[in-house]
């Protein structure tokens, strides 16, 4: 008898932590999905993975090898017959199709001279796998990743350097998120990977 | 009664003077520039059919009527499908969704033009335009008086619709001086056209020829207006005098049709909206975005209600289209487009099939 209410309570031990572990899991996995929802809500995922391609080259904006590799874009994206491209003088213009414009998008001017064309990679979206509290601040961690690609995306990488093809990989991230005036402003950066995809 | 036979003595003096004036006046001006007076006093080029008269337009069409119902779509960078590709466009849905449910019945022509205003669209009923003419170039050129106008031979009127949907543009909200003198020009010579170069449309075109030279002087005396409330002030009553003038173009009894396009910006949108729509489409210098977001929602706001008033004055139809995209959360309502005004098919989707609605539910009248 003793035995048999040991075993009882040896169970119902073993039922409260399970329960007790579930709960305290469940709880995490809620605190993870509104603060996801959070970041997601102030830095608006998923959203659009775009390469912004100069309409004109080569860009002052940029140097040597960077008008290189728009070059190289550029003339991979008329093989695909999404661009045409106008040579003078050494100066390669860009104009797009317009029957294209589900992947590719025209920056204009007010006079709707194109100044630039964003190349729609894909979408990213996010996932974050842990929330920390340090000093009075949420952290939260986690990856930007492409949930969607385009019929752009495989293209545009095979004639990118493995430099620039991490701009348009998965991506360790950190968030910090912070109450403001009733408000929560969220601040993004890239783990590891200084330079900001665009 | 010496002095009344005096003054009327003079009155017939000075008036056989003015006409014989300007009779001299028209045939040596018509002589030496031997009858390409008007279009060289407007600088017009008048083509001869070899252009490509449609490539301002997104989709060729014919100017010949055959027997279907034609509706006219008319409006700037909207209607033409800046950001979406042309099966998106929405008179291309609404020729789609007419023709799955009446085939063969209508006509949708898209006259839309990339930064499209309403003083281009006074023009393009006379002649239509051939080349793409920026508002600012429009505007600049015209004060300058260096404007090279490519026209071909036909104008919108001779598309002869059967009804015409009107989707007003931002463009025609902007700052707009020089109409009053184009229109002036324009007239001149269609009224040139019409009556074939005699001296009776001569001296008619002389007097619009002066007509528009003073309406030049009004405009360069015309003072700036000093505060915003002023030149919104402003910007109204060119707007609204702009679209009356234009309506009162086509023929009564052709339905005309206001839609009104929603803007990605309302007025209680804030500084963080205006940043995550910069996020959003990665744009670094958001200095425009933050000047759409002021400036947009009044101009739609002011539209509205111009075109509210004009919808009852000339008894046509009015409707704001695209409220359940105003009214979602801002981060949803990035979806529906492609940059502060433009749509992406989303988007067009939506007005197409409310335009649809609209024509049926009045039966295209």
């Amino acid at each position: 008898m003793r035995l048999r209410n040991r075993t009882i309570s040896f169970a119902g031990i073993i039922i409260l932590s399970s329960f007790l572990v579930f709960v305290a899991d469940t709880s995490a996995a809620d605190s993870i999905r509104e603060i996801a929802n959070i970041i997601k809500e102030e830095m608006v995922y998923p959203r659009e993975c775009r390469y912004i391609l100069p309409a004109v080259i080569p860009s002052k904006a940029h140097d040597v090898r960077k008008n290189e590799e728009f070059l190289t874009v550029a003339k991979k994206l008329e093989i695909m017959g999404i661009v045409k491209l106008t040579q003078k003088d050494g100066i390669t213009k860009i104009v797009p199709d317009e029957n294209n414009y589900d992947i590719i998008q025209p920056n204009f001017n007010a006079n709707y001279e194109v100044l630039s064309i964003d190349l729609i990679l894909g979408t990213w979206g996010i996932a974050v796998t842990e929330v920390k509290t340090i000093m009075s601040k949420t952290i939260a961690v986690g990856q930007k990743s492409l949930i969607k690609r385009t019929r752009l995306y495989e293209p545009i990488m095979g004639v990118l350097d493995d430099e620039q093809k991490k701009l348009y990989s998965a991506t360790p991230m950190e968030w910090e998120i912070v109450m403001e005036n009733g408000d929560n402003k969220v601040k993004e950066k890239q783990v590891k990977i200084t330079e900001t995809s665009r | 009664m010496k002095v009344f036979h005096s003054v009327y003595r003079s009155f017939i003096f000075v008036t056989i003077v003015i006409c014989l004036y300007s009779l001299v006046a028209s045939e040596l001006i018509f002589f030496l520039f031997k009858g390409d007076f008007y279009a060289k006093m407007n600088n017009h080029k008048i083509t001869s059919g070899n252009t490509n008269e449609m490539k301002i337009y997104r989709k060729p069409f014919s100017v010949q009527k055959g027997k279907r119902f034609r509706i006219l779509s008319i409006g700037g960078s909207t209607t033409y499908g800046v950001g979406v590709n042309t099966t998106f466009t929405w008179p291309h849905l609404l020729q789609e969704k007419l023709d799955n449910n009446f085939p063969g019945k209508y006509e949708v022509i898209n006259l839309g033009i990339k930064g499209g205003h309403l003083e281009e669209f006074i023009q393009n009923y006379y002649a239509s335009l051939t080349e793409f003419i920026s508002k600012g170039d429009w505007d600049n050129n015209l004060v300058n008086g260096n404007l090279k106008v490519p026209h071909a031979d036909w104008g919108w009127k001779d598309l002869n619709p059967d009804l015409i949907i009107m989707a007003p543009t931002i463009a025609d909200m902007m700052s707009d001086f020089v109409s009053e003198r184009n229109r002036m020009a324009v007239f001149a010579q269609y009224l040139l056209h019409l009556l074939d170069g005699t001296w009776f449309s001569q001296n008619a075109a002389i007097c619009f020829y002066i007509s528009k030279e003073l309406a030049t002087i009004d405009f360069n005396n015309r003072k700036e207006p000093t505060n915003e409330a002023q030149k919104l002030d402003l910007i109204q009553r060119d707007y609204k005098s702009h679209l009356e003038q234009f309506i009162n173009l086509w023929r009564k009894d052709i339905p005309i049709y206001i839609v009104g396009f929603p803007v990605l910006f309302k007025a209680t949108d804030g500084k963080d909206n205006v940043e995550k729509a910069a996020r959003y489409w990665n744009i670094q210098d958001k200095a425009n975005l933050y000047k759409n977001a002021a400036l947009l929602p009044k101009f739609v706001d002011m539209g509205q209600k111009i075109e509210t008033a004009i919808a009852i004055k000339y008894n046509i139809r009015h409707k704001e289209l695209g409220e359940e995209i105003r009214t979602l959360p801002f981060n949803d309502r990035l979806e529906y487009y492609m940059d502060s005004v433009h749509m992406k098919s989303k988007g067009t989707q939506v007005l197409a099939e409310q335009i649809y609605d609209y024509l049926v539910f009045n039966k295209f009248k």
